[in-house]
């Protein structure tokens, strides 16, 4: 699903005293199924434009076009709704999501939302499960009785399950370990490319925005900087300096490396691979 | 003479439930020295934040005994520590109370008996330190994730206690903010002799530690310092020059067989 910003801006509206929007007129076309990394500085609005997407933030003025639905300030609840079931967000603290008495339970409550058969219920809830890494043993456990880990991945399931077209995941690496945030990175890369799921992460992590992500969004106090393909957007050593951004850590090596050998290399590396097959060309190794 | 450790935990033994079997901590023995920057790993739901728990009297362990400078920590007398150990939970929002940014740095600070100067010293220092200064007025729930999690922090730097523990309290900082506040703890680890017990997933933090501590199952399954540690257990994700590294190895490069920092790599490379 293609989803389009048009001229949107939107506030947590809080007495009479308005701030500046927490979204500043955001014009913004993501294509069906790409992978966006959304990135900035803490409250640069990052959280508050995956809210824009799923309907849980409405806009003040503009509309975002969500595959065939409309959201503006009017939208009307079957709209959100329906826009809600074909994106899945999980959020920041997904354990805040949590609510149910056992695992099984909150896993269900959104396919079951969305009139998912029985049958269908029982499907998802196993295999959401099994793709998040967790034991089956802990279906019948409660939520809150589970580590952060655990909870997340919980709450990541339970998104999962509703099978949606659109994911905005805000931090899903956050808290998860190694192995779990690699399979988890590994699956919405999966989801995006084999099932066409359009995908929006938020991440600090400039690593993953490097290998998982096609395109980057650049979001400072509520204004878009900048939407790029990765590598371009990688490519451009100044713009990063202005932009005060960390290298993902295989460019930062590279970067290094030139510094020290006066060598350019050809391409930005995004990869470890990538980076030894330069080092090969340049007859550095 | 041999300085007493600042924590010490010996034997200890601690289950959620007491109808079953599996504990989330088994016979776990560690001290830990004063000024020493301790880095807790382990996969999910190996039971480090159960460890952070009993360490600040929030749980008590079935088994064994922890001593916080040489006196025994229980869930009742947990009040006695609570100026000595500052702790920043896994989710923020557990952990709110005031009703703007500053009362709620403030409120950490409210039975230290401080002139009214020195808290509002201490205050204004922190949410500088943590870059909130700026937002100091607003209501806490209003704030997005990692500002929330900013101020969380700044409670526990006001309040100056002598062992901080942070669980996973840097998750959702951007990394030039995570970098600059781990070097300033690290700062303040050497000059004034803070201890730091840090639990994290992020391989890169790693290098502020002295030791690393790993926890599989509930059980401590090695310790030692960062090049020991990455050397031994091969399966625990090593900072990037050292995951490098073996790729290198993995590509039938030959490289040297130890384990490198970055500074290390990028010489080998440059050479
Ligand atoms: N409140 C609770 N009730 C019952 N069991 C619990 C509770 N909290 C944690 N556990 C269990 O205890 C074990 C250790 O959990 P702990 O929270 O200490 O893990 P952790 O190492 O902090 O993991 P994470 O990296 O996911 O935060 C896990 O098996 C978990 O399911
Ligand atoms: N519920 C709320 N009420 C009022 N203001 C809010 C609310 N949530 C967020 N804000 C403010 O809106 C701005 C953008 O917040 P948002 O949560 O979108 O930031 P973010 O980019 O996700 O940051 P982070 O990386 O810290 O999570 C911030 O200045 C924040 O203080
Ligand atoms: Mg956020
Ligand atoms: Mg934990």
């Amino acid at each position: 699903m293609q989803i389009k910003f048009d001229q949107v801006s939107a506030d947590y509206q809080l007495g009479p005293i308005r701030a500046k929007n927490i979204i500043d007129d955001v014009s913004l076309q993501i294509a069906p199924a790409t992978f966006t990394a959304v990135i900035g500085q803490t409250g640069a609005g990052k959280t508050s434009l995956l809210k824009l997407i799923n309907g849980i933030l409405r806009p003040t003025s503009g509309s975002i076009q969500v595959g065939e639905f409309t959201l503006d300030h009017s939208a009307n609840k079957a709209t959100l709704n329906q826009v809600r079931s074909r994106v899945g967000m999980v959020f920041q603290f997904p354990e805040n999501q949590l609510f149910a008495e056992t695992v099984e339970a909150d896993i269900a409550f959104g396919p079951k939302n969305f009139n998912f058969s029985a049958e269908e219920v029982d499907q998802s809830v196993y295999r959401s499960l099994e793709r998040v890494g967790l034991d089956q043993s802990l279906l019948k456990r409660s939520p809150f009785s589970l580590s952060g880990g655990q909870q997340r991945r919980v709450a990541l399931a339970g998104v999962l399950a509703t099978k949606p077209d659109i994911l905005v995941l805000d931090e899903p690496g956050a808290g998860l370990d190694a192995r779990g945030k690699q399979e988890i990175f590994a699956l919405i890369k999966k989801l995006n490319q084999q099932d066409r799921v359009t995908v929006l992460v938020v991440t600090h992590d400039m690593n993953d925005v490097a290998i998982y992500a096609d395109h980057v969004l650049l979001l400072d106090q509520g204004k878009v900087i900048t939407y790029q393909e990765t590598r371009a957007f990688f490519s451009d050593q100044d713009q990063l300096t202005e932009w005060n951004l960390e290298l993902p850590d295989t460019l930062h090596l590279q970067r290094q490396i030139e510094q020290r050998t006066g060598i350019n290399f050809k391409q930005t590396s995004l990869t470890r691979t990538e980076l030894i097959d330069q080092l090969i060309e340049e007859k550095l190794l | 003479m041999k300085q007493h450790p600042i924590l010490s935990i010996k034997d200890v033994s601690y289950r959620y439930d007491l109808r079953h079997e599996d504990y989330a901590l088994s016979q776990i023995s560690l001290d830990v020295k004063r000024g020493e920057w301790l880095t807790v790993l382990g996969e999910n739901g190996s039971g480090k934040s159960t460890l952070a728990r009993l360490i600040v009297g929030l749980a008590e362990p079935e088994f064994g005994t922890i001593t916080f400078n040489d006196q025994t920590v229980t869930q009742a007398n947990k009040s006695t520590f609570w100026e000595k150990v500052g702790i920043v939970f896994q989710n923020p929002d557990n952990q709110f109370i005031g009703t703007t940014v500053q009362d709620d740095v403030a409120f950490s600070l409210e039975n230290l008996n401080l002139s009214y100067h020195e808290m509002k010293q201490r205050v204004t220092n922190a949410l500088h330190q943590v870059g909130m200064y700026k937002l100091r007025e607003k209501d806490p729930s209003q704030l997005s994730g990692g500002q929330k999690q900013r101020v969380a922090i700044a409670g526990v730097l006001a309040l100056e206690p002598e062992l901080m523990i942070f669980d996973e309290a840097f998750i959702m900082l951007d990394p030039q903010s995570r970098t600059r506040l781990l070097k300033e703890l690290k700062l303040i680890q050497k000059n004034l002799g803070l201890t730091i017990i840090s639990i994290t997933h992020d391989h890169n933090e790693t290098v502020f530690a002295d030791r690393l501590l790993l926890l599989a199952s509930g059980q401590i399954i090695d310790q030692g310092d960062p090049r020991t540690v990455f050397t031994r257990n091969r399966y625990v994700q090593p900072p990037f020059a050292e995951q490098f590294r073996r790729e290198l190895v993995q590509r039938g490069i030959s490289v040297p067989d130890n384990y490198m920092s970055n500074d290390e790599l990028v010489e080998w490379l440059c050479k």
